[in-house]
């Protein structure tokens, strides 16, 4: 197990590595510059911005100094909003996020799993059919859609709820039900399809006609086999999660790190680019790294060896 | 039983069906019949439900102005900012050298309280009212007016808008390091009087000292956070009527009742609540419960807020086609960029896409800029292009298009692969409602391709672009000359009349300048390079309670000093 941990340390390293590598030249191969320039802006204004971000410097020179100060643990200042480090800005951002996210997968996976167990199993049902429509209304119907029309409803008109803002817990409730919806359909139907396949295995046979009871087939085989592939697809839905839904968070304008990253972008504001892609990296590579040995304690066939 | 309450799950399943398709397709339906709805009444559309969210309700004279702004500030620096929508913010929070009247036509005592200049406009002279402070509680100094001028001539405080200080005597050398301080246009002559020197005569610089951008800021405050100064709460010194409390940036601002403020009892309003947030929907909600003060609305949506209380705002901003006559070889034949300007209908073009055609633009300088003996030089000048908007104009321009095809020897079908329409995202269906008259009255249908800022920018710079719709000007001050000056400043037109009149503008004041101003403007647009398509135009709805709002047409947008909550 220890080695294969500092195997999987090893190849993080370096995937880290390449990703800065690539994204620091593909960002400066986009053309813009972090701080706007106008038709006005005369040459002799321009050359001196240039010299004071550091940009005039040849591009290698520039990629060394970044990669310098990363070692160092520096992942700096943002070049548009000076006040505002990478690492603050994640450590702001990504707790609301994840609050978010995490509600949503949490709600969406218990309701999700639920209505997937029981439309596997009362196959053809009524329930069954719902949880099809649902799953075709949470795959076609695009976030801000969704988010907008419980923000019209719930928030504008029965006021029940803010429209936006982030100051308590009343104003998660709908961020957290935009962000359920489309984990609601997307457990429901893996479940269900999940379900209906361990169904048909011989295992489900044999343990019926050792004369066990429905109750105990469903709970010790069934759902046990059927959270396999649920439990792969957790890794990157958590990492996704961490990183933010810019949608949602834009909605109803939640202080969230999914904003971040597209109006860092937006800004050419190479710093944080730099600093947001190898923190996002950074929790995707570990988010896998724990799927695959949890998915050794769930299924032992996969159990890791060494 | 089981039967029938699958025929009611059904039957909710339906329904949500059928909700969401609305809400895909139905929204501008659903908002307009809702403004019906509310009639009279619209200005309590919120109904008995109301306390939940926030709990204003009752006390209407609440002194809260709820405002919002698109996008985060990257700074408050009055000296940094270049964002038009923060300048909102910069002018709230940091007295200007003098303050625009409500009316948006004169100036009024601000920090300095008076303002005199010699006769031919090069020597500015302000006094420093006593006894103004910081909302820290210390004076504001003459070393403070004076040490925001270096500062922001200093590179090293990398403020992208630097240039727009080189209208002072010496500042272009001060800040390239080619002069000192006693060679500045800045000068102390005393502890309250200043004195600015301007490069050239400049009898508009009245509205540089009553700009955000003159606000000067502490220099203890300056020195303390260098150049991140303005860009927290607690990373700023205010001097005028609001002071910043809270910044959660991308999200929400609050600014609150600056009690150290020289002019503090003629502010009414204690808090000013500002959402961070680009979600059109978003704001409208927030508007109709009564969370937003003031919404801007689209030329779509305008219909919709019919019955609100809306307020026309004419922008000092031109948009216009740019031609490229150096690179492509059927826009260097002036027939053809004749032929192509008569071909687009303005008038039909602003009725289409801003719903008024009056927005048209037959000028260069827009309405609003101040022209001969205090008139209006627009009325003045008068509309100088022609177009289609006269049916007879469309044979001209089809005679033009023919006889320029001919002195080049290509055909019409060689012209339309010849080039492309170059536009933002944003300008899009101007390029194309552009692209659909030159097709219908010209017979040319050029492709549209759309670009992002980043690139198109550089190919304006540099001209290698064709032909670039939406592209535009706005003045920071009411002159003919910040209409113009960047096409001489850009370089590509290599005309030495042109370049000629310009500079001789530059040496001149008063009527004889404005009317140089107008021969270049008639020189310009008789060459059919830049082809001018409409003024800007803002429309907002403000609720009824709101008093004494400023909303200016150039410069910062909104002065909340003097705007007080009735009801």
């Amino acid at each position: 197990m220890a080695k294969y941990v500092a195997k999987r340390f090893v190849s993080m390293l370096i995937t880290l590595f390449l990703v800065a590598t690539i994204t620091f030249f593909l960002m400066h191969a986009v053309p813009g510059q972090p701080f706007e320039i106008t038709r006005e802006t005369p040459e002799s204004v321009k050359q001196a911005l240039y010299e004071q971000y550091g940009l005039d410097k040849p591009l290698f020179e520039q990629y060394l100094i970044y990669m310098k100060n990363l070692l160092r643990g520096d992942f700096g200042v943002s070049m548009k909003y000076k006040s505002q480090s990478v690492v603050g800005t994640v450590t702001a951002g990504m707790p609301v996020s994840a609050l978010i996210g995490f509600g949503g997968v949490l709600i969406g996976c218990l309701i999700g799993s639920v209505l997937g167990a029981v439309a596997a199993l009362k196959n053809k049902g009524f329930v069954d059919y719902f949880v099809i429509v649902l799953a075709i209304l949470g795959v076609s119907i695009p976030n801000f859609v969704f988010g907008s029309l419980i923000q019209r409803y719930f928030a504008v008109e029965w006021q029940m709820f803010p429209i936006q803002g982030w100051r308590g817990w009343q104003y998660a409730v709908l961020p957290i039900m935009a962000a359920a919806f489309t984990n609601i359909a997307y457990y429901a139907r893996m479940l269900r399809t999940s379900m209906l396949d361990t169904m048909g295995q011989d295992y489900i046979y044999t343990a019926r006609s050792k004369g066990l009871g429905q109750g105990e087939i469903v709970r010790k085989h069934m759902l046990r086999n059927s959270f396999l592939p649920l439990v792969t697809s957790l890794g990157p839905m958590c990492a996704g999660v961490l990183t933010g839904n810019f949608v949602i968070e834009k909605i109803f304008n939640v202080p969230g790190i999914g904003q971040s990253m597209i109006t860092s972008i937006q800004n050419s504001d190479y710093t944080m680019i730099m600093g947001l892609t190898i923190i996002f990296s950074f929790i995707s590579v570990v988010c896998y790294f724990i799927v695959d040995i949890v998915y050794g304690l769930v299924d032992p066939r996969i159990r890791i060896a060494g | 039983m089981k039967k029938q309450r699958a025929r009611w799950i059904s039957l909710i399943l339906v329904l949500a069906m059928l909700v969401s398709l609305a809400a895909c397709g139905g929204k501008p339906a659903d908002g307009t019949t809702k403004a019906a709805e509310g009639g009279e009444g619209t200005q309590a559309p919120a109904g008995p439900a109301g306390g939940e969210t926030q709990g204003a309700g009752a006390s209407a004279a609440e002194q809260v102005f709820k405002f919002f702004l698109g996008n985060e500030p990257a700074t408050v620096d009055p000296w940094v900012n270049n964002s038009g929508e923060a300048g909102v913010l910069v002018a709230a929070l940091h007295e200007p050298m003098l303050r625009k009247t409500n009316d948006g036509q004169g100036w009024e005592p601000a920090l300095m309280t008076d303002y005199q200049h010699n006769d031919d406009y090069t020597v500015h002279t302000l006094t420093l009212r006593e006894g103004a402070k910081w909302a820290d509680g210390t004076d504001i100094t003459m070393d403070d007016v004076v040490g925001s001028f270096l500062r922001v001539l200093n590179p090293e405080l990398g403020s992208a808008i630097a240039y727009k200080y080189f209208v002072i005597a010496g500042a272009e050398a001060y800040y390239l390091g080619e002069a000192d301080e006693s060679q500045l246009g800045i000068k102390a002559v005393d502890g309250q009087t200043l004195e600015i020197t301007t490069a050239e005569p400049c009898d508009y610089f009245v509205d540089y000292l009553t700009a955000a951008s003159f606000a000067p800021v502490s220099q203890a405050a300056a020195a303390q956070y260098g150049d991140t100064y303005g860009t927290d709460a607690d990373k700023l010194v205010a001097s005028g009527p609001f002071k910043m409390t809270e910044w959660v940036h991308s999200n929400s601002i609050v600014l609150e009742k600056n009690e150290n403020y020289w002019d503090a009892a003629n502010v009414t309003l204690e808090k000013i609540e500002i959402t961070i947030t680009s979600d059109s929907n978003t704001l409208q909600g927030m508007y109709q419960n009564d969370e937003l003060s003031i919404l801007k609305v689209s030329d779509e949506l305008l219909a919709q807020y019919a019955n609100e209380n809306i307020v026309d705002n004419e922008q000092l901003r031109l948009t216009f086609i740019e031609f490229n006559p150096n690179t492509n070889e059927y826009l260097a034949n002036i027939k053809i960029r004749e032929a192509l300007s008569i071909a687009f209908n303005r008038r039909a073009f602003a009725e289409q896409v801003m719903h008024n055609g009056d927005l048209a633009a037959y000028g260069l300088v827009p309405v609003g800029v101040e022209g001969l003996n205090g008139g209006d030089f627009r009325e003045q000048a008068g509309n100088i292009v022609t177009d289609a908007s006269d049916a007879s104009e469309i044979e001209r321009a089809n005679q033009l298009l023919e006889e320029g095809l001919k002195e080049i020897g290509k055909t019409k079908e060689e012209m339309a692969e010849g080039f492309s329409i170059q536009c933002l995202e944003s300008g899009k269906t101007q390029a194309q409602a552009i692209q659909g008259m030159w097709k219908t009255n010209l017979g040319l249908e050029m492709p549209v391709s759309v670009l992002d800022f980043n690139v198109i920018l550089p190919m304006l710079t540099e001209g290698t672009f064709d032909c670039v719709i939406g592209g535009g000007q706005d003045s920071d001050y009411r002159d003919p000359q910040g209409f113009m000056q960047f096409i001489y400043d850009e370089g590509k037109w290599d005309n030495a009349e042109f370049k000629g009149l310009v500079e001789k503008a530059h040496t001149q004041v008063g009527d004889e300048r404005i009317q140089t101003w107008m021969d270049i403007e008639r020189m310009v647009l008789e060459n059919f390079i830049y082809i001018p398509q409409v003024y800007a135009t803002n429309h907002f709805a403000i609720k009824s309670n709101v008093q004494g709002l400023a909303i200016f047409n150039y410069g910062y947008q909104f002065d909340f000093k003097y705007v007080t909550i009735t009801e």
